[in-house]
């Protein structure tokens, strides 16, 4: 974790690259999956391009990330640091802007950001996912009042105060294990009994005598005056209401793709709003790839090294679809 | 010495383009927001001992020189050429790259911001202050930071500060910060025009900061 001391160089190190008028392949996502994608497109001698308002997407917000080979611990942002680097020093430009608008022209897509236009025969489109919400009373009323959706920005607004962590799965668990660092106490809520989380983690966590798992518990309302101060939770078996006195509650309940701008292409979605994608990562739109949290490939498994996995797949799968189209030899 | 060798080095190759001098004065004082203001003394000397050309004075916060700038208490950072970009608290964590930026931003005499964020910015003819809440460790506020340090950079009716939330605790409180970062637009007199929560992009941060500047909109806007 970056404590008050630290001065994060790494994010220092965010390109400065321009964005040309033309690539081979056009990187959407700054994420794990984008920047393992730019790798290997840029390895195949592919001209690259990743454009992302951030680089590192959600692994950012990951003060420990345990489960990645070859780093027993590293917080997301050394990791992300690490895949930056790795992705420039194969020659992929990466440019820091927004998307705003993509194109199908002939056979190219026209992307269209915040700091220009530019144009490649091929995408991979690697977006990721937004944090999903509860949709109870409450919820929007108290955001920034004790609602909040990141642990690492906000945990040490919190000191010596009462938080509960809503979710079951690794973020989820692991947000409660840094507010821990903070908090007096922090509940964990989640619907069911059993976890999605590594069990690693539940079991830290129940060794943490500040961490009190309640479950299996819905949130069915969030209330207080000016902030928050207390959840209504409800027994998902016994159907018994119950109110939980709290300062703050992190909701990790879990993503939402961010399909919008594929959606532009006539890129098609599974009905939970994933993109289709083939085991090569290409979609119904050809030259139009997708990789990572965004897709349907990822069988659930929502994390950094199957994101890289699949954007390998995605940058190679482009390199093919170049050559056998003849803008590459 | 706060910086490692490793990060001075660092420090130096991303200064090494400032060849002028960039004079930053360091406001101090003995509240309990203080506690980290030797720690911002040191870091302030690292940076000097790796580029000469970044120089800094440390005063009072309750000088007459504190009093100039319309400064009342520590810890606050401004620099002399661009006194309207501001950091209250210690520029650590993931803020310690956008402080950098400024340095080289203020030698340069020129700032890296969107062109259409530029003349949006540019239209604002009423002194406003624009006030960040951050903490080191939040990955999306130098964002904020920066976009709001840009704004004051070409138009000095803005002053734009970021307020690190747990050294002024106090403010925080005073306006309920418990996730950042958290963006308050005051006018001139102090009072509160709009407040959100999060990171925007640049130009549609431009875009509400003239909105909230001509009295468009007010209040609390919720981007989620």
């Amino acid at each position: 974790m970056t404590s008050p001391f630290s001065f994060s160089l790494d994010s220092a190190v965010t390109s400065k690259a321009e964005l040309k008028p033309d690539y081979d392949v056009v990187i959407i996502g700054g994420g794990p999956a984008g920047l393992a994608a730019a790798i290997y497109a840029a390895r195949a001698m592919l001209r690259t391009a990743v454009i992302s308002k951030d680089f590192g997407g959600q692994v950012l917000d990951a003060h420990s990330v345990e489960n990645y080979p070859g780093f027993v611990k590293a917080t997301g942002e050394e990791l992300m640091k690490r895949f930056r680097e790795h992705a420039e020093h194969f020659g992929a430009e990466l440019i820091q802007a927004t998307v705003k608008d993509i194109r199908k022209d002939g056979d190219y897509f026209i992307v269209e950001t915040d700091q220009g236009t530019t144009r490649a025969p091929t995408v991979i489109y690697a977006t990721g996912s937004t944090h999903r919400k509860l949709g109870v009373p409450g919820e929007e009323e108290f955001l920034g009042k004790g609602v909040s959706y990141c642990a690492i920005c906000d945990a040490a607004l919190f000191k010596d105060k009462v938080v509960a962590v809503v979710g079951g799965g690794n973020t989820a668990l692991m947000d409660a294990d840094l507010l821990t660092q903070h908090a007096k106490k922090v509940y964990i809520i989640h619907r069911r009994n059993a976890f999605r989380a590594e069990p690693v983690w539940v079991e830290r966590l129940k060794k943490n005598p500040k961490v009190e798992f309640i479950t299996p518990y819905v949130v069915e309302r969030i209330e207080g005056t000016n902030k928050v101060e207390k959840l209504i939770l409800k027994n998902r078996e016994t159907g018994e209401i119950m109110e939980l006195p709290v300062d703050g509650v992190f909701i990790d309940i879990g993503m939402i793709p961010q399909t919008e701008l594929a959606k532009r292409v006539g890129v098609k979605l599974n009905e939970r709003g994933y993109i289709i994608v083939k085991e090569d990562q290409s979609t119904n739109v050809p030259g139009f790839f997708a990789a990572g949290d965004v897709t349907t490939g990822m069988n659930n498994v929502h994390q950094i090294i199957t994101a890289a996995a699949k954007g390998a797949i995605a940058a190679l799968s482009a390199y093919d679809y170049l050559k056998g189209k003849g803008f590459v030899k | 010495m706060v910086l490692s060798e490793k990060d001075k080095e660092g420090v130096r190759k991303i200064l090494e383009p400032v060849q002028k001098e960039v004079k930053i004065l360091f406001f101090k004082d003995e509240s309990p927001r203080c506690q980290y203001c030797d720690v911002i003394e040191e870091l302030l000397q690292d940076i000097h001992s790796v580029n000469e050309h970044v120089t800094y004075e440390v005063y009072d916060a309750n000088s007459e020189k504190a009093k100039e700038y319309g400064i009342d208490g520590g810890p606050v950072l401004l620099f002399e050429a661009k006194p309207n970009i501001r950091y209250r608290g210690i520029p650590s964590g993931h803020e310690f790259p956008a402080f950098l930026d400024d340095i080289k931003a203020i030698a340069a005499g020129s700032v890296d911001i969107n062109e259409k964020a530029a003349k949006l910015i540019a239209e604002i003819d009423k002194p406003i202050k624009m006030w960040i809440f951050v903490t080191p460790t939040c990955p999306y506020c130098p964002l904020a930071v920066r976009a709001a340090h840009h704004f004051a950079f070409i138009n000095d009716k803005i002053t734009a500060e970021m307020i690190e939330a747990i050294e002024w605790s106090d403010l925080a409180d005073k306006f309920q910060v418990s996730a950042v970062p958290k963006n308050v637009i005051l006018d001139e007199n102090g009072n509160e025009l709009v407040e959100w929560e999060g990171a925007l992009p640049e130009e549609v941060f431009a875009e509400y900061t003239l909105k909230a500047a001509k009295g468009e909109i007010k209040g609390k806007i919720n981007f989620m």
